[in-house]
């Protein structure tokens, strides 16, 4: 009997020597997927899209959805802890991030524009918040972590597969110093520039940080926007914008090219003040300041750094929004609509999710707003598209966190309340 | 030759109005729309929600004021009192709030003394004195990293 006891605990102790060991990194299995080879790892977890779980989010979600006439809303697959998504070229799988540590892909298979399959996206990988995928339009996919960057060369070929092929651009622990590593505001979100170069947003890990750690932040890119190569090689990284607090969300305009974004501004000011911020870049660059820490939104000053002078350089370069959305919304995920689906207006237009506030009286957001830009590329308008994901009673039925571009023209929205995507559509009746 | 000067100086002046116009857009950050609508009956409420099996959405607990009640607490004179004082207290003394920061215990103990010295100003009719404190604490809040 006591054999038995002392090898059960032996067993208990070995298991949580594994899990902990292999929690600890994933270095074998990525060398093993970067040199084209197995690593023996399960299939991954596959979740039911036909449950009553679904039905409910039908019933007591997507019913409640305001949109402009015209407009329809539907459930387009379950997926836990939706965040950012990346929709494929030629089978229009979406993969979708999560704060937590897996990915997942939702795939149509029976062509309804509507996801059968979510599975899993490459289980062999240890994951470490890889909110941020993003998809090139010559088939690569790439996912930002906390801390570090992959390149999937195939995955839209080998995501039936456990094993798909992946190549770290960013090593673990290259992205940022180990030591600015922090849960919060470490939502990566990238995508792929008119120069052909990845470009990761880098939250900062402070509600405001510091005078002390600005030199160090403004040189790696911390509360700023990086860009490098693509492709194994030289990174070739830069930093093309700081001043910025937290975004997790940015495009570039599908005709000229410039950079837009989102920012969640500063906590701890007041109910109503300061205002989130949707960005246009003035230019890409080392020195071009957004703000922050000075400003805690628009033109806002912040508390910590009322009384201070803001330095020639910064103020020579700032940069201001070019949108000022209400206090503490958090807008978070972007895009431009360049599909033939929805009405003439919005082509070109910037729609964004507002996940919704977490500690105001007055609890706002949750909705995805629509900006319309001039012809000059400003924006002229933003006004609310869909909402009614937050009830009268101040309580959230979902958060929609990031839009997408589906390949039929119609847009995706994430949900991390709800676990849900949602695929909204046009038909004019 | 005057009828010459006086053309190109109205062309100069009408293309020195429009760069005036259009860089004058580009400086001011247009506001989203939704900021308009002010119903002052209308309810202002935070709480929870959830949907029962048989399909009744029940209120667990939720708190309501009117937007009018809403806007007259935002524009007190004792407003950022309270305001900053709630703040500190979600972020600094809170289980939840306090496990986001890397607190060390001088600095969770710095900013209750502030917070404390910042609510007598504050009780005392001392609105800016106590605004004052307790943005000091809320600056050791903001400097600390989050976990």
């Amino acid at each position: 009997m006591k054999k038995i006891i002392s090898f059960i605990v032996s067993l208990f102790f070995l298991s949580l020597f594994y899990n902990s060991a292999f929690a600890a990194g994933d270095d074998e299995n990525i060398a093993k997927l970067s040199s084209f080879k197995k690593t023996g790892t399960a299939s991954g977890e596959i979740i039911p899209q036909n449950t009553k779980f679904a039905e409910n989010v039908k019933a007591n979600i997507i019913s409640k959805v305001n949109l402009p006439v015209g407009f329809k809303i539907e459930l387009f697959a379950v997926v836990p802890d939706a965040r950012h998504m990346a929709v494929s070229r030629n089978k229009a799988t979406v993969w979708i991030g999560t704060r937590k540590t897996k990915v997942w892909q939702a795939t149509d298979r029976d062509m309804d524009n509507i996801a059968d399959t979510v599975e899993q996206f490459s289980p062999s990988v240890s994951f470490d918040i890889p909110n941020g995928p993003c998809y090139s339009d010559d088939g690569h996919l790439y996912i930002a972590e906390r801390n570090r960057v992959l390149w999937f060369p195939a995955a839209e070929y080998f995501m039936e597969s456990p094993d798909t092929v992946a190549i770290p651009i960013i090593n673990q622990g290259d992205l940022i110093p180990p030591e600015a590593e922090s849960y919060n505001h470490t939502a990566r979100v990238c995508v792929i520039g008119p120069d052909n170069k990845l470009y990761v947003s880098l939250g900062q890990p402070f509600n405001v940080a510091g005078p002390d750690k600005y030199p160090l932040y403004d040189e790696v890119g911390i509360g700023g926007i990086i860009r490098f190569n693509r492709f194994p090689g030289k990174l070739e990284r830069e930093v093309v914008a700081i001043g910025i607090r937290n975004s997790v969300g940015h495009a570039f305009h599908p005709g000229n090219g410039d950079l837009w974004f989102t920012d969640n501004q500063v906590d701890g000011m007041g109910d109503e003040t300061p205002p989130g911020e949707l960005n246009k870049a003035c230019s890409l660059g080392p020195d071009v300041w957004y703000g922050h820490p000075y400003y805690g939104g628009g033109n806002v000053r912040t508390n910590e750094y009322k009384g201070e002078t803001i330095p020639q350089a910064k103020k020579s370069k700032y940069c201001k929004p070019q949108v000022e959305m209400i206090a503490h919304a958090a807008d978070l995920g972007m895009m431009f609509y360049t599909g033939n689906m929805f009405p003439a207006k919005y082509k070109n237009a910037i729609f964004s999710a507002q996940h919704g506030s977490w500690n105001a009286v007055k609890p706002r957001g949750a909705r995805v707003m629509v900006t319309f830009l001039d012809s000059a590329g400003n924006a002229s308008k933003t006004e609310v598209f869909a909402d009614g994901w937050m009830t009268d009673l101040g309580t959230y039925l979902g958060r929609p966190v990031d839009v997408q571009q589906y390949v039929d023209g119609s847009i995706l929205v994430s949900d991390d309340k709800a676990g849900v995507v949602y695929r909204i559509s046009y038909s004019g009746t | 030759m005057l009828k010459k000067l006086i053309i190109f100086l109205i062309f100069a002046l009408i293309l020195g109005l429009g760069v005036f116009f259009v860089y004058k857009k580009q400086e001011t950050a247009i506001k989203e729309t939704s900021t308009v609508e002010v119903n002052p009956d209308k309810k202002v409420c935070t709480g929870f929600a959830k949907w029962t099996k048989d399909g009744e959405f029940k209120t667990i607990r939720s708190e309501c004021i009117t937007e009018k009640e809403y806007q007259d607490a935002l524009n007190a004179p004792e407003y950022l009192c309270k305001y900053y004082q709630k703040s500190i207290w979600k972020e600094s003394e809170r289980e939840y709030g306090k496990k986001q920061y890397r607190y060390t215990k001088e600095k969770l103990k710095k900013i209750k003394a502030l917070k404390d010295e910042g609510k007598a100003l504050c009780d005392a009719g001392k609105f800016k004195e106590g605004e004052n404190k307790l943005v000091e604490a809320i600056t050791i809040i903001s400097f600390t990293m989050l976990k």
